[in-house]
């Protein structure tokens, strides 16, 4: 516990740096900014962003990325709240009541409530990362190959359950695990589906691959489905901070949430969408005000918000603690330390504790920060809803183009950037889910290797896994998540 | 126009590469038997897709196919530089968004671009290949 102390200690020094401190604001700015802008989100900002972290030092790049993430919990909100346009699917239930409070012309206050849920999410978020990480980096020198086996497979059909359509969720994480596999192959180094093409023998090249998938893909939905802009309606752009008594009395809606948040992110695969999801639906069921819920309710802002923004954080836990991302943030994250040659997990802990202690103090920062800055942002981000279409994607596709060719300087990259946009167009359009294939893409390259290992530890025969305790608890809970709502459907059919 | 993607062309394309993957799977066992389990695993995915009986088949997909050609045939005309294709994928955007194109606009996007480009050519110090126009 004193170790873990003066570790972070030494990160509070380290984020004091004004190199660090600039990053993190400008970061807070961006994610707000995108996350404010209908069809933009913080996570499109991080895979268009993370070309210009190439030059920086890696504790920099980090910071900054996940200072865009935190920007962009709250800067989805804003919009939502006020005009009923949430900037991203995680604050989708915030706008519920939320826009319902601004019909009534409490807007204000419903801001200044959003945006302290979101700062108090994200603190337990944070205080549950260092712990929760500190805790499986510890356990982490007992997993071995099925235990990882195990744990990735959990992501994955974790995914797929609580997905909407598991069908379509399931096909996107499948074609992420193939796009995982091409190139040179784990253990034995053949090449793999490269059609001679040299330029992907070590795989496609992660940043054009997210670019595409996030960025670009957008660009080609508004080309082909463009829509002129309604006109932004004249709101009232002010924030009212709530009195404490206020805070007081909704203090167990506000704890409630945020555990609730963390203990869904910090599971692999689930994310912040579900935990506000499940963090409204639950406050309802136990409120004194249920049937005001949906009308214009105080609690119905403050739960999915805590609970979004504290799950959020949680997607960390499991990527910093096992280095198996929880989220397609932490996923798009694994690229970034790995094009700075780090690998995130246990070995990190040990090797580069700098980088570690200083991310999550630059996280404690960051929630204060979010909440100035939050205090601020409301004229900005009904200013920049009013910005002309054609300048915002325009810098949508300059950055995306470039983007993509910084990263190593081939237009083969610009291509691979094009043809992810088309992919992405298409996910979208039938309604298959990117972040599942982030996720694939990630996880391939940590689920086959393992899954190898394991076989050849266990003379190829998968049933000897389940001498494992632990690893065979984590086969059968994949398992279970996989089966469960298909026998409950068969249940429910027959009743 | 349907573009009717689950069932018809994913299939055909997994079918293919499932065939591949085998093919490899009795020369090289490990390397491939991931792969082949993956894609026998999509193709059966995709199957139970096409069985939801979800198909597309809107006007979108009409208005969206010239314009991404034009896009894409940008980016692969000969001596044209990395700068000009992405300004005119900007112009072509521009023309595309606006109902009634704006000259004033036209101009202060491909203005707007070229800042940019300036600056990730400062920012990330990126060469554009040389002998291609404007490199």
């Amino acid at each position: 516990m004193e170790t873990l102390l003066n570790d972070l200690l030494s990160g509070f020094v380290s984020i004091f740096t004004p190199e660090y401190l600039l990053f993190c604001i400008l970061g807070i700015l961006l994610g707000m900014l995108f996350g404010s802008i209908p069809g933009l989100s913080a996570i499109m900002a991080i895979s268009l962003l993370v070309p210009f972290t190439y030059t920086m030092d890696p504790i920099t790049s980090v910071v900054f990325l996940i200072a865009i993430f935190i920007g962009g919990i709250y800067g989805g909100t804003t919009t939502g709240i006020l005009f009923n346009i949430p900037g991203d699917s995680d604050s989708a239930m915030t706008a519920v009541d939320g826009y319902e409070l601004t019909k009534k012309g409490e807007s204000p206050k419903a801001l200044g409530f959003a945006i302290a849920a979101t700062a108090l999410g994200c603190l337990i978020g944070t205080i549950g990362l260092v712990f929760g990480t500190n805790l499986l980096a510890k356990v982490s020198a007992f997993i071995g190959p099925v235990e990882l086996l195990g744990l990735t497979l959990i992501a994955l059909t974790s995914m797929i359950y609580t997905g909407s359509n598991p069908t379509k969720v399931s096909f996107a994480i499948l074609f992420g695990l193939f796009l995982g596999t091409l190139g040179i192959a784990p253990l034995t180094g053949v090449e793999r589906f490269t059609f001679g093409y040299s330029e992907i023998q070590n795989g496609f090249d992660f940043v054009p691959v997210i670019i595409g998938l996030f960025a670009m893909s957008e660009v080609f939905v508004k080309v082909s489905n463009f829509k002129s802009s309604t006109p932004v309606e004249k709101k009232s752009s002010e924030i009212a901070l709530p009195k404490w008594r206020e805070h007081l009395q909704m203090k167990w809606t506000y704890l409630r949430s945020a555990f609730m948040g963390l203990l869904i992110g910090s599971l692999p695969g689930i994310g912040a969408t579900v935990a506000s999801v499940v963090g409204y639906t639950s406050e309802k069921k136990i409120s004194k005000k249920k049937e005001q819920f949906g009308k214009g309710v105080y609690e119905g802002v403050v739960a999915p918000q805590t609970a979004s923004s504290s799950a959020a954080i949680g997607t960390f836990i499991p990527l910093l603690g096992i280095g198996i991302p929880g989220g397609a943030v932490a996923a798009i994250l694994v690229g970034v330390f790995q094009i700075h040659g780090l690998q995130p997990g246990p070995l990190l802990f040990s090797q580069n504790s700098e980088l570690v202690y200083t991310l999550f103090a630059s996280l404690f920062i960051a929630t204060i920060l979010v909440f100035i800055i939050g205090m601020m942002e409301v004229k900005t981000a009904v200013a920049v809803m009013k910005l002309p279409q054609g300048l915002i994607w325009t810098f949508i596709t300059v950055f995306s183009i470039m983007g993509a060719y910084a990263n190593s300087h081939r237009l083969f990259d610009v291509w691979v950037m094009l043809l992810f946009g088309m992919i992405g167009y298409l996910s979208k359009k039938f309604g298959v889910s990117i972040p599942a294939i982030v996720l694939g893409i990630i996880i391939g390259p940590i689920l086959e290797p393992n899954l190898l290992r394991a076989l050849i530890v266990y003379d190829n025969n998968p049933l000897l896994f389940f001498t494992r305790p632990a690893g065979g608890i984590f086969i059968l809970t994949s398992i279970f998540l996989l089966v469960y709502p298909k026998v409950k459907g068969r249940k429910g059919k027959q009743i | 126009m349907t573009l009717d993607l689950p069932r018809i062309i994913l299939p055909t394309i997994l079918l293919i590469l499932i065939g591949v993957s085998v093919t490899h799977i009795i020369t090289d066992f490990q390397a491939f038997l991931f792969p082949s389990f993956v894609l026998i695993l999509m193709l059966l995915s995709c199957v139970r897709w096409l069985f939801q009986g979800e198909v597309d088949s809107n006007q979108e997909s009409v208005r969206f196919a010239p314009i991404i050609t034009i896009l894409l045939y940008s980016f692969s005309i000969p001596y044209v530089g990395i700068w000009v294709s992405t300004l005119l994928f900007v112009v072509i955007l521009q023309l595309v968004l606006e109902k009634r194109p704006k000259i004033v606009n036209l101009f202060g996007s491909i203005i707007f671009a070229s800042l940019l480009i300036v600056l990730f050519q400062r920012v990330l110090a990126i060469t554009f290949p040389a002998g291609l126009f404007w490199s």
